[in-house]
């Protein structure tokens, strides 16, 4: 009797946003869905509220939501966006340490950084506009990977704490406001030890990225032949990273094997028939990508000098003499790295268009 | 007291004891070349009165007799061909007359003659009302035990087919049939049954639901131990299986024993129908069990203490359906699963036409209303609907009864201890189950059997060619059933 929660007397939180405020308190916005009866729909009566609390500590902030509103619920919490600011400034595992102990919120929810401030991305609801809830929307569109590779396999809280307790950096999908709707744009670098936002990647880079470390589902990319756009979309790819210890440096081998359609092709002379053309625009897009690699690795060599795909890992496992050598100041070994890529695309299909 | 010679004392002191009676015929009449004097008594309606002139009164006045002092057995041989037994005690007449038979006194004779020319009101053969199979034999047993058992010995001309009769009721000497297959059913069983028959001791046995009761393991448990059947196909292959049925007369209710848990959830034509929807069909009546058991419950712990359970949008919906309603989960279960007994209830005892009206009214109106209402809400509605039409696929009746109570039971513990509770039940309920025997044998027993054993005709039925030997919870002495 005593664990008695009736249904209809909870929220539900389905989003929460954490930001740190000026004066150095936390701001919890929660973001819940609120019940629908038959007569709340004819009333106009939004299907979610925003509520919002402040506090010294994460726990502070969250009790004091049922001094002014109806405790929170958070079995259903999906989504926990931390504020870029509260990033910038303070350990990502610690305040999230809250929710890891609390059995309530599960371990599988999902953790997004949001470009400036977390709250703004969880626009309030309106009656009138039939929006989906923002917070329902950034657990939607995880699901779309397959579709557009700019979107990054979801990090979950779980997750999240074992990279940082283990000592990893890592990625995690970032999310901006644009004109008051909610969408994925790029990812946040968290650098290990201090565990805070150094950074961020565009969405192209993030598509690279996970494109050759092989997490990637789906997506396309778009370049030129001639002047004349070209797409490429992916099918499957396929990534095999070799370590190899050449004069105490690693030096990563990456071969990217990937299959695709070319779905998008408008030079009016195309040959899509004629293998030596196609074998060109192969060419094409394996350049672009090899030089949007390279482009990537050294700003995560030079700029963020940290390594949030985890290629550590590929030292660990196949030299793990060398990687007790270096696992203290890996991200310094890292910065040094050369990379060889082997990338080779091949277009396996191109519609119903040829000459 | 002796039967006289003379038949007007006879007849004196038969009136005496049985004259009061305005439906006991005393019938009169001469024979012989001295016109000796004869008596016949009868009850009125149970004799059937043609026979005793056909071949009683009119064989006797054919022949030319002459009067002489002899025995009641020499008059025997003119009824050749026509049941019956010297009598020689009033207390045997008395006995006979009331049980259908038909006395035969005359003068000069020492005893008397008893004629089997019991008539009975019956009706016709019938499909079982109670067990309706969509493929099958459409004959049901009837009130007459003697229609009954033939019906048995029509069905299985095996000669091992035992059916030993008794009397049952001290007062209205209720037979009974004991009917098993000799080398197939164990020993023990038929000595157990025929023990536990003697050990009744009641003046009247109305229906077989009585006797079971008075021989059944396990009076204060809530499940039957004794499956009751109208069918005589049923009976038959419980007896190929080695059971024992118990048939009572004025009845048309058959007792199989030994019962196991599985076999009121079966039905004739699982056997008749192809294997694979059959065992579709059992799958579905397993869960269904399960539904009618245990969803009132999950609904109630799900609403009450594990909302996360549930997924998102079926949380909002529910927590948006229950908004107005202003009692408590169980309190609204527990007005719903009322409402069904209540129409469950009456539509039994209604006439069959207003039955079905009183079906729509509770379904339909008082559903609807109780929404509109907002003493319940809808999904709750959904929830009883389900959980009753889940409970009517069971075929049994009986085991109908056990799972209402543990669905109520599901509920109140689930109220006061969510999930937990639930398993609580079930627990206490599977442990029950396994205590419970039949006849001295496992009542769970075919759902605990080894794979390959029982279990291949349980919650699903392998093909019949593969059925090769009889079920061996039944313990059977030959339990081969094909090769």
């Amino acid at each position: 009797c005593w664990d008695v929660k009736d249904i209809e007397q909870l929220s539900f939180a389905r989003g929460l946003a954490i930001d740190e405020t000026n004066d150095h308190q936390y701001k919890l916005t929660y973001q819940n869905l609120l019940p629908q009866s038959e007569d709340s729909q004819a009333s106009g009566k939004p299907e979610f509220v925003n509520v919002t609390s402040h506090g010294k500590t994460i726990l502070e902030a969250v009790s004091d939501v049922s001094i002014k509103d109806p405790p929170v619920y958070s079995d259903h919490l999906k989504v926990i966006l931390l504020g870029e600011k509260l990033m910038r400034n303070q350990n990502v595992d610690q305040v999230l340490n809250h929710f890891i102990r609390d059995d309530e919120l599960r371990r599988s929810s999902y953790l997004m950084a949001a470009r400036g401030n977390a709250a703004d991305v969880f626009t309030k609801g309106n009656p009138n506009q039939q929006q989906p809830m923002p917070s329902e929307k950034l657990i939607d569109l995880t699901t779309h990977s397959g579709y557009n590779g700019k979107i990054m396999i979801p990090l979950r809280i779980g997750r999240a704490s074992v990279y940082s307790q283990n000592g990893y950096s890592y990625l995690i999908q970032a999310v901006k406001n644009e004109k008051g709707k909610a969408k994925y744009d790029g990812a946040g670098i968290i650098k290990r030890g201090s565990n805070k936002l150094v950074g961020f990647l565009s969405a192209d880079e993030t598509q690279t990225l996970s494109w050759v470390m092989g997490t990637i589902q789906g997506g396309v990319m778009p370049t030129t032949d001639k002047g004349h756009p070209i797409t490429f979309e992916i099918k499957k790819s396929k990534t095999k990273i070799k370590p190899v210890i050449e004069n105490g440096k690693p030096v990563f081998h990456i071969s990217v094997k990937t299959k695709g359609i070319l779905t998008e092709d408008q030079n009016p002379n195309e040959n899509s028939f004629s293998k030596s053309y196609l074998h060109r625009l192969e060419n094409i897009f394996e350049k672009k990508l090899e030089r949007d690699v390279k482009q990537v690795m050294d700003k995560l060599q030079h700029e963020y000098k940290t390594d949030p795909v985890f290629l550590s890992d590929h030292i660990r496992i196949q030299h793990p003499d060398y990687w007790n050598k270096v696992k203290g100041h890996w991200d310094e070994i890292f910065s040094e790295t050369d990379f060889k890529y082997d990338i080779s695309f091949k277009i396996i299909n191109f519609g119903t268009v040829g000459k | 007291m002796q039967i006289d010679s003379d038949l007007q004392n006879n007849l004196d002191t038969l009136k005496k004891t049985l004259g009061q009676n305005d439906d006991m015929m005393f019938y009169t009449f001469a024979f012989g070349d001295s016109r000796q004097k004869a008596c016949l008594l009868y009850i009125d309606g149970l004799t059937e009165n043609k026979m005793l002139a056909q071949y009683v009164i009119s064989p006797l006045q054919k022949e030319a007799l002459a009067h002489k002092e002899c025995s009641i057995e020499d008059l025997s041989a003119f009824f050749f061909g026509f049941h019956h037994s010297v009598v020689s005690t009033m207390k045997e007449i008395e006995q006979l007359v009331f049980s259908g038979q038909a006395i035969l006194l005359a003068d000069g004779y020492r005893g008397g003659l008893a004629f089997d020319t019991k008539s009975v009101a019956t009706r016709s053969l019938d499909e079982p009302s109670s067990e309706v199979v969509e493929r099958g034999p459409k004959i049901g047993f009837i009130e007459k035990l003697r229609t009954n058992t033939a019906l048995l010995r029509e069905r299985t001309s095996d000669p091992n087919l035992v059916i030993k009769e008794m009397t049952l009721g001290k007062r209205t000497k209720k037979k009974i049939a004991v009917a098993y297959i000799q080398d197939i059913a164990p020993d023990y069983v038929v000595k157990e049954v025929f023990k536990r028959l003697k050990s009744v001791n009641i003046d009247n046995l109305p229906e077989s639901g009585t006797l079971e009761q008075l021989i059944e393991d396990e009076p204060f448990s809530i499940f039957p131990t004794i499956l009751s059947t109208e069918r005589p196909d049923r009976v038959e292959s419980s007896l190929l299986e080695g059971r024992v049925s118990i048939l009572v007369d004025g009845t048309p209710f058959a007792l199989i024993v030994p019962a196991t848990v599985d076999e009121f959830i079966h039905s004739p034509d699982d056997y008749s129908q192809r294997w694979i929807p059959m065992s579709l069909v059992r799958l579905l009546r397993y869960s269904s069990i399960l539904i009618t058991i245990y969803l009132p419950g999950l609904y109630i712990s799900l609403v009450s203490f594990h909302t996360g359970l549930l997924p998102t949008r079926m949380a909002i919906s529910i927590a948006g359906s229950r908004l107005n309603v202003p009692f408590p989960p169980f309190v609204e279960a527990f007005i719903m699963i009322f409402t069904i007994e209540l129409i469950r209830e009456a539509g039994l005892r209604l006439p069959k036409p207003i039955g079905q009206t009183i079906g729509l009214i509770g379904g339909v109106v008082i559903g609807q209303a109780a929404v509109q209402a907002q003493i319940v809400s809808a999904l709750m509605v959904i929830v009883v609907s389900v959980t009753a039409l889940a409970s009517f696929t069971v075929p049994s009746y009986a085991y109908n009864f056990p799972l209402r109570i543990i669905r109520i039971g599901v509920m109140i513990s689930a109220t006061a201890l969510g999930m937990y509770g639930v398993i609580m039940v079930y627990l206490f309920v599977i442990g029950h189950l396994m205590r419970l025997k039949s006849f001295g044998q496992d009542y769970i027993i075919p759902i605990m059997a080894q794979p390959g054993q029982d279990l291949k005709d349980t919650v699903i039925r392998i093909p019949t060619m593969f059925l090769k030997r009889r079920p061996t919870r039944n313990d059977p002495e030959d339990n081969i059933r094909q090769r």
